[in-house]
């Protein structure tokens, strides 16, 4: 179940406050319960494997736990590893399953994180099971993360302070990610269907204008399903840290990295690349290996390896080259620069077949692809406003303005809840547009 | 109060969206405008076990969501808020153009999709005798030939059809119907509602394949017409508006003023409250149709074909007494098999399809597989 479903959102959602609120000395059962519901409704199969890997976890991480420090910890994590990174390999790098389980990539990375810090002392084995089930499948995070750390909300899960600021602003958290997906994002979405979609003749402009849209599309995708994470968690009494900081105004790509996708690339910092030796020995090699299984953390297709290979050589290239030259440019330059770099990014990303992807490139300098057409015309003339507000949505000024609005109590009380129940009323009816479908019947 | 305020709009906006779906009569008119049933949710081990069960939950609870057409009316308004319209409310819908014109398919090449077409016909050409002659006869579509900056937008037809006659075998005689209708484009050859030609469009394919053929063709004037007003087509649908359907289409058909009888009738007009659609012509697609006409030469035609010849055949019956028609997306038999019952008698076999067709990945492989 998505957090844009009507499922969620007329169903779900209602009756799981209802009950957590109404009953509060049952918070963590129920919040289990309606998480376990949540994950079987979308893999009625497999919730079984997310079981298994909750047990198998709990009782490594106790293991760990009782000999952390000693050489016998060891063995248990070097188990603990395998039996992790094994089935979101089988799943995700073989023909195993047609369809990988929801969730796997940021559950198995949920776990990893657990067990090794464990192993390095930096938290204390969960020693009932019910508590590391609430942490390991608890639905706001469950299948999009942000990739949630045990030691950051350890405290939560025992208790959890439930205040009404804090349940307010999940509110209107929620809200904004709710409607960053689906007014923002889906809409993104149909443009880059209308410029890249199968079978379109592509057009210089049409791929640049296609690959903008793509970039805003997995932003507000992607952070918004974050926001709403962050928000639903805040609802509930936990604080999850930020997975994106406006990564579209970075004026590097190191920067870049710093502000998207946060929760994944301090995991592969922390896990990965400062136990290989960080920057005190081999670093390029240290940064090849982390940006290769970055790429191949987000797919099997060899455009990801390609894709994190091409984030690792700019990475690596801006560390020992570039650094200097690029601090002594204006910022508007180097915020071109970075732009450029990750549309070019987006499209490896976007392009599952390297076929697919060499046409882009050959059109997108106009090798056999005309300048523009009426497509691209029709495209942006369409969504010219949506673009305006996909690139202003992208940097900090909304926040400053509700800060300011906030400030100035333009009116009163009434503005937050108004500005949520306009979004959330827009994004239901999207939603519910979204189902309409007149072409059901053969189209001969 | 702030936070509280907050948070009871918020309660009050989910137990809205709750109410909706739970204490309100599902939508008929949802279900009409989409020409399907309402979807219902059945629990059962291998609904909910088999994959896809979330999706039929989502697709049962948005068919319960009161005043959902209005809902889905709102949304199209929303998402109009995006831009501004182009000039004739120009529009791409999904592979459809649409202007105030009318609308059009947009046509993308598929060049292995063609190199197998023509593979699948030369197959045909190489397992059959000399008293079989094999044409191909391709036909383009309305964006071809409509103002450049709109047919810019599409992959040219008129490669498409040079890349399969190119990979044709020498036994098989390409029919030039592209340049017979583009010397007509400014008549009314092609729907604006629908991905059809007309059958003044097919007249004029007949033509060229009458000259591929080698015989005399009828002219228009041995034929008298008769108009059934109020179409609105398939490709109407992507792109509902106004201006499109208070000028809607118009079905021309022709009959012979000779004296040609065929069974079955050529023509299925509807009757008096039907809807006027396409199926006019030969009553729609069948996977099989063999047409007995009156004239006694002996002569068969064997169409392979999809929709495009349905307003084709019609012109051929004068020349054939027999003709077969075998649609390759619900034949099941052999085609070959199928021609040799005729034994060594003149057999014309005819591939009539649109130029879509060919780029069509699995077209060529259904024509294949029913050699």
């Amino acid at each position: 179940m998505t957090f844009s479903s009507l499922a969620f959102i007329c169903v779900f959602l209602p009756c799981c406050l209802a009950v957590y609120f109404a009953l509060p000395r049952l918070r963590n059962a129920a919040l289990i319960g309606f998480s376990l519901a949540f994950y079987a409704y979308g893999e009625p199969v497999y919730v079984l494997l997310l079981l298994l890997s909750a047990a198998a976890n709990w009782l490594l991480g106790i293991i760990i736990g009782d000999r952390a420090g000693t050489p016998r910890a060891r063995p248990a994590l070097v188990l603990a590893v395998i039996l992790n990174l094994a089935p979101l390999a089988l799943f995700k790098y073989t023909a195993l399953s047609p369809h990988l389980p929801l969730g796997i990539s940021f559950y198995t990375f949920r776990a990893l994180s657990y067990v090794i810090d464990v192993y390095r002392g930096e938290v204390k084995g969960q020693r009932s099971f019910w508590g590391f089930l609430l942490y390991f499948s608890m639905f706001p995070q469950l299948i999009a993360g942000p990739i949630v750390r045990y030691a950051d909300i350890e405290a939560q899960l025992q208790t959890r302070k439930l205040t009404l600021r804090a349940v307010s602003s999940g509110i209107t958290r929620f809200s904004v990610g709710l409607g960053k997906k689906v007014l923002l994002a889906n809409a993104a979405g149909r443009a880059v269907t209308l410029l890249l979609g199968a079978g379109v003749k592509m057009t210089v402009l049409g791929n640049w204008l296609g690959v903008v849209f793509f970039a805003f599309q997995l932003y507000f995708d992607f952070s918004g399903y974050s926001d709403m994470a962050i928000g639903l968690g805040r609802i509930l009494g936990f604080e999850f840290k930020e997975n994106f900081v406006y990564p579209y105004i970075s004026r590097s790509i190191t920067e870049f990295w710093r502000r998207w996708h946060i929760s994944l690339g301090s995991f592969f910092r922390d896990y990965v690349y400062i136990p290989l030796g960080g920057n005190r020995r081999h670093q390029i090699l240290n940064l090849l290996i982390v940006w290769l299984l970055t790429g191949m953390w987000h797919g099997a297709g060899w455009n990801f390896l390609l894709w994190g290979a091409y984030y690792g050589a700019l990475l690596i290239l801006e560390k020992f080259v570039l650094k200097n030259a690029l601090e002594r440019l204006p910022s508007a330059l180097r915020r071109v620069y970075s732009c450029a770099l990750i549309l070019l990014g987006w499209a490896i990303f976007y392009f599952t077949d390297i076929a697919g992807l060499a046409a882009f490139l050959r059109g997108a300098v106009g090798i056999g692809a005309e300048l523009y057409d009426f497509r691209v015309g029709y495209a942006f003339l369409s969504n010219a406003f949506l673009l305006v507000i996909l690139v202003l949505a992208s940097t900090p000024l909304p926040a400053k303005f509700a800060a300011k609005i906030r400030e100035k109590r333009v009116l009163g009380a009434a503005t937050e809840p108004l500005f949520n129940a306009i979004i959330l009323a827009a994004s239901f009816t999207a939603i519910v547009g979204s189902t309409f479908n007149p072409f059901l019947y053969f189209r001969f | 109060m702030r936070y509280k305020l907050n948070i009871a709009a918020f309660a009050v906006v989910c137990a809205a969206f709750a109410l909706l779906v739970i204490a309100f009569p599902r939508d008929l008119r949802t279900i009409e405008r989409e020409n399907r049933n309402f979807n219902l949710l059945e629990i059962t081990v291998e609904n909910v076990f088999g994959g896809g069960f979330d999706r039929d939950v989502e697709a049962y609870v948005s068919d319960r969501v009161g005043y959902r057409a209005d809902f889905v009316t709102l949304a199209a308004r929303l998402r109009e808020l995006s831009g501004l319209p182009a000039a004739d409310h120009a529009k791409i819908v999904g592979s459809v153009l649409s202007a105030d014109d009318g609308l059009a398919e947009i046509f993308a090449f598929d060049g292995a999709a063609a190199a197998d077409y023509a593979a699948a016909l030369n197959a045909y050409r190489a397992e059959l005798g000399e008293n079989v002659r094999v044409f191909s006869l391709i036909a383009p579509t309305r964006i071809e030939f409509m103002e450049p900056k709109y047919s810019r937008i599409s992959d040219s037809e008129l490669d498409a059809i040079r890349a399969v006659n190119a990979g044709l075998s020498d036994g098989i005689t390409p029919v030039d119907a592209y340049s017979a209708l583009a010397e007509h484009s400014d008549e009314y050859i092609y729907f604006r509602t629908d991905h059809h030609w007309t059958a003044r469009g097919a007249y004029y394919a007949y033509r060229a394949f009458a000259d591929a053929a080698g015989f005399v063709p009828l002219g228009l004037d041995d034929y008298s017409v008769g108009r059934l007003d109020g179409f609105l087509g398939y490709l109407y649908n992507f792109a509902p508006s106004a201006a499109v359907a208070s000028s809607p289409d118009y079905i021309e058909y022709f009959t012979c003023n000779g004296a040609l009888t065929t069974s079955p009738e050529l023509l299925k007009l509807p009757a008096a409250g039907e809807k006027t659609e396409y199926r006019v012509f030969l009553g729609g697609d069948y996977d099989e149709l063999t047409i007995e006409t009156s004239v006694k030469n002996g002569k068969t035609a064997v169409v392979i074909k999809d929709s495009y010849a349905n307003c084709l055949v019609p012109w051929l019956a004068p020349h054939y007494e027999r003709l077969v028609l075998l649609d390759p997306r619900s034949f099941e038999g052999s085609a070959l098999e199928k021609i040799r019952e005729y034994g060594d008698a003149d057999i014309d076999l005819l591939f009539v399809n649109y130029v879509f067709s060919t780029s069509f990945a699995d077209f060529a492989q259904l024509i294949d597989e029913m050699r």
